[in-house]
């Protein structure tokens, strides 16, 4: 029992990920370590990019929608929405936009 | 303390004021306000937007990146920043070539730290005095800035799990198609009457030619 008290417990690196239950994706941390206690974390958190916004430079603007469905599942429409709004803003499509978007969710 | 546009105008205009020397223009586009800003003035202004208690922008929504290949200076780096107490937010925009760079924001705000690198990693925008710029999205070992205008859609390399070797392995990209674009107004015009690659068959014989 003594043995185990008087033992030096050195910080150590622990790899968290990129695939673990608990993770809800993937994403992988490298943990350093102070017992149970976590000191430091590098987050990699690049595994699930998808490049969307590359892919969406060669396509059009309704083409471009349903990326943002896939960007959130939890709150795809959210994604949906801002996208739609950053759209017709930008385009200042006053006809298109009376009847959508921006009307059901007006700024001021 | 004004609401609204008519908050956002006044903002605009002590903006303009304070910061004559650093911002060279201020403009409100479709009801959002965006300054132009020096470069080597940013952290002055971040600062200066944060703690002046007029504008009280303490919150970094946002820094990104844009490529415009075809100006002397390509990229902008972007910044968007919340004022929580009055309601308004307000959009920085500083130009910058391949080779110069940025003063980071880190010492301003401190989520500056991953938004810069990902600026970094999709444009090459080097930031000075960053404590930690590596990149942080793409993979290990990756080359190149993806979100550049000159960098193809499909990359350079590709991966794949090679049994021989019991490994993920990297090859050049080798595309099995070619790219097709389907820019249509309406799904019915995506039918053509010769479609693609019918000009390359022999010609149908005519009634004329035919025996």
């Amino acid at each position: 029992m003594s043995q185990v008290a008087d033992a030096e417990i050195e910080n150590y690196t622990l790899n968290f990920g990129p695939q673990h239950p608990a993770a809800h994706g993937v994403l992988r941390l490298v943990l350093e370590m102070d017992g149970e206690v976590i000191d430091r974390v590098d987050a990699h958190i690049g595994l699930l990019h998808r490049g969307t916004e590359k892919l969406i430079e060669y396509k059009t603007y309704l083409q471009a929608l349903p990326y943002f469905d896939r960007l959130d599942y939890v709150s795809p429409m959210n994604q949906e929405q801002a996208y739609s709004l950053a759209v017709e803003n930008s385009s200042a499509s006053k006809s298109r936009s009376a009847r959508s978007t921006s009307a059901c969710y007006s700024r001021n | 303390m004004t609401l609204g546009i008519e908050g956002l105008r006044e903002i605009s205009a002590h903006v303009s004021r304070v910061l004559s020397d650093d911002v060279t223009s201020t403009e409100i586009v479709r009801g959002e306000l965006v300054a132009r800003v020096k470069r080597a003035s940013i952290v002055k202004v971040l600062t200066a937007l944060r703690d002046d208690p007029k504008l009280a922008f303490t919150q970094l929504i946002d820094v990104c990146g844009a490529d415009y290949p075809e100006t002397a200076e390509r990229f902008e780096v972007v910044y968007h920043l919340l004022s929580m107490s009055l309601n308004q937010r307000i959009r920085l925009k500083l130009t910058v070539g391949e080779e110069t760079p940025v003063p980071s924001a880190t010492s301003v705000f401190a989520c500056a730290d991953w938004l810069e690198r990902e600026v970094w990693d999709m444009y090459g925008v080097f930031f000075a005095d960053h404590p930690d710029l590596r990149r942080i999205l793409t993979d290990y070992g990756f080359e190149g800035h993806p979100l550049r205008k000159d960098f193809p859609l499909t990359g350079y390399v590709e991966v794949r799990y090679d049994q021989e070797q019991k490994r993920v392995i990297y090859e050049p990209v080798k595309l099995a198609q070619d790219f097709r674009t389907f820019d249509f107004l309406s799904p019915w015009e995506g039918i053509q009457k010769l479609l693609p690659g019918d000009e390359k068959a022999s010609p149908a014989p005519t009634k004329q030619g035919g025996a």
